[in-house]
């Protein structure tokens, strides 16, 4: 080889490695010396294998023989033989036969792709982040529903998602003919509690209401909070007439007492007025107001009571 | 006289090996039948009692590992496994099975020249199985 | 058996030894045992590419991965692995030995290129090895090319010039759990179909 090639080859930014048939090491250009340990001063080291021992695997002797006999080319990606080299450097290697004369040559190119690794590695990397980040998103995304359709205290339905669901429920009884019950439920002893125990305790007792409410009604049914210490349980699909009386017995029966402060507990007197689609009304409004009658009546009587309009008629 | 049952589904490696055998056992009086598929090996193994199987391990209906173990099971000897799935993996386990020979396709003059002495020894499964 | 049969038969079981190959050198890589099934080959009559498409419309139509290695000397045509697309990342992870995907990480890489290079490299010469060694002649060939197509026109994307036949063979890997369907398609310039056919029937002849 003439001086001038052997110049070229050492400044190329990719190593060049000819072996013969037993795959003794003939050639390798300055790329190369980064491959040999820092004790061996030597350029001509040996054969392949003893420069990079992974060589030895059955994969690399077949492959390599193949080529030799065959004449194919080859090529040994990074990412699958990663143990190949031992350094943080990753190198494509590829394999090409030629002849010198009557005896068989084999060309290996080492190109270096560790700044491929590198950037995938950072691509890898921001999408993970990215998709942490989205996670976060959607999680607060979720939370401010929540604020939006959900009351803080009892976390029951609020006022909002009532009239939503309120709304749907009404179509879907027209569509399909069904009844839909309204309740509207009262604590009788709200602000009795609220003076004597405070609003903290006040606050215990709604929560605890919330709790016998969902309680007692079927998984579709819906428990809002109206506002102050009124709640509304919308009913739909009310088959049988009295479906809604299995409710109401069940919210009138469920144990009452709310541990109020240091130990002591108050009963919580509930007072439930009914109203139903189509009989007394069209809209929500109109159901509402039926309701909120209904339990006025009842609240007038002693104890926990339930009133619907038309059982007085 | 020597009788041995060629299982293959290919009727093209199943000529293959029927020739070089011929060819390699040149003056031994020799019998040749065929199946192409592991069932049909089956059933003439049975029939036929043949002194060699040679059995191919990809097949269709009943595979040729599966084949290897009944026979072995029904007290078959000199089973030779003839197959184009060459893993490690599958050779050692063929291996565990105590066959005579475990050969690489494509079979060609040498390896069946080396199969043909081992089988003409006397011992069929003396010692350990022959891997070409 | 009639002529054509034998014609299958033969080209079945030299993909059969081909794919064996291969699968023992890729077993060899990932350290696992990769299950091979019988390969399916299917030669179509129909001339149009048009046609041929249609009739494997399910598989060639969603984003495919291709290597091809075009290869000239005793047969003029090209070999062409195909994957799908959304099955490649999974295989260059057990490939490469990566542990487990984002699903977000559906983008190809320049190293996702490389190991489907080496892959199909692997595989492609073991078929075409294989061929050669059969029916005795040399193929020059060099790497593989890879490119990936959003569905393969066989029109314009294989049949580019008149005059090709093709072979289609249906492969499965099975690498632990994971299935992987591919597809090797051999198109040939009608001339060397016709030089293939007959070099197999003078095997034939032979036997």
């Amino acid at each position: 080889m003439d001086t001038v090639t052997h110049e070229v080859l050492d400044h190329l930014n990719l190593g060049i490695l000819i072996v013969d048939e037993k795959l003794k090491i003939l050639f390798q250009n300055r790329f190369m010396l980064r491959f040999i340990k820092r004790h061996s001063e030597d350029r001509k080291c040996g054969s392949l294998p003893e420069l990079i021992p992974g060589f030895n695997s059955p994969y690399f002797q077949i492959s390599l023989m193949d080529a030799l006999e065959q004449g194919h080319s080859l090529f040994f990606s990074a990412a699958m033989h990663e143990k190949l080299i031992d350094s943080r450097e990753k190198y494509n290697i590829r394999v090409t036969r030629f002849m010198e004369e009557d005896q068989k040559r084999l060309l290996l190119e080492f190109t270096e792709v560790t700044d491929s690794f590198e950037r995938i590695r950072q691509l890898r990397e921001s999408i993970s982040q990215l998709r942490l980040l989205n996670q976060e998103l959607k999680q607060k995304e979720k939370a401010i529903q929540s604020l939006a359709y959900y009351d803080q205290l009892t976390g029951v339905a609020n006022r909002a998602l009532f009239y939503e669901l309120a709304e749907k429920f009404l179509r879907a009884a027209e569509r399909n003919h069904e009844v839909l019950g309204l309740m509207f439920i009262d604590v009788d002893n709200f602000k009795q509690i609220n003076d004597t125990y405070g609003h903290e305790a006040g606050d215990k007792v709604l929560v605890q209401v919330a709790g016998i409410l969902t309680a007692a009604t079927r998984r579709n049914d819906v428990v809002a909070r109206y506002g102050g210490d009124e709640f509304l349980i919308l009913l739909p699909q009310i088959n049988a007439p009295d479906n809604y009386k299995i409710v109401v017995s069940k919210i009138l029966q469920a144990k009452r007492d709310a541990i109020v402060c240091n130990g002591i507990s108050v009963e919580i007197c509930l007072s439930v007025g009914v109203s139903f689609y189509p009989q007394d009304g069209d809209s929500i409004d109109q159901l509402i107001v039926k309701a909120d009658r209904a339990m006025y009546i009842a609240k007038k009587q002693e104890g926990d009571n339930w009133y619907y309009p038309a059982e007085n008629i | 006289m020597i009788h041995v049952l060629i299982v293959d589904d290919s009727v093209f490696s199943q000529k293959v090996t029927a020739n070089l055998l011929k060819k390699v056992m040149q003056g031994e009086v020799i019998e040749i039948s065929f199946a192409s598929d592991g069932e049909e090996g089956l059933e003439k193994f049975r029939n036929l009692k043949p002194d060699f199987i040679f059995i191919d391990l990809l097949m269709p209906k009943l595979s040729g590992a599966e084949l290897v173990r009944i026979v072995q099971k029904e007290g078959g000897s000199g089973v030779v496994v003839v197959t184009a799935d060459v893993q490690k993996s599958v050779r050692e386990e063929i291996e565990a099975q105590n066959v005579l020979a475990f050969v690489n396709k494509p079979l060609n003059d040498e390896k069946m020249r080396l199969l043909c002495d081992r089988m003409i020894k006397d011992d069929k499964n003396g010692s350990g199985m022959l891997s070409l | 058996m009639d002529r054509e049969c034998f014609r299958y038969d033969i080209l079945s079981e030299l993909f059969n030894i081909g794919m064996g190959k291969a699968a023992d050198m890729l077993s060899e890589i990932v350290q696992k045992r990769i299950a091979l099934q019988i390969p399916k080959i299917i030669i179509p009559e129909t001339e149009s590419g048009e046609q041929l498409g249609d009739q494997f419309s399910g598989f060639f139509d969603a984003a495919l991965m291709v290597s091809t290695i075009s290869f000239t000397n005793s047969l003029t045509g090209k070999a062409n692995l195909v994957f799908p697309a959304d099955k490649i990342k999974k295989f260059v992870a057990l490939c490469s030995g990566e542990g487990s995907l984002a699903p977000e990480d559906t983008a190809f890489t320049d190293v996702d290129f490389d190991v489907i290079r080496e892959i199909g490299n692997i595989l492609l010469n073991c078929i075409l090895g294989e061929l050669g060694n059969l029916i005795n002649i040399q193929l020059n060939y060099d790497l593989p090319q890879v490119a990936v197509y959003n569905r393969i026109d066989f029109n314009k994307d294989l049949d580019g010039e008149k005059n090709h036949s093709f072979m289609i063979l249906f492969v499965t890997f099975l690498i632990d759990d994971t299935e992987i369907e591919g597809a090797v398609i051999i198109d040939l310039m009608v001339e060397s179909f016709q030089e293939l056919f007959r070099l197999l029937d003078g095997i034939e002849a032979g036997l």
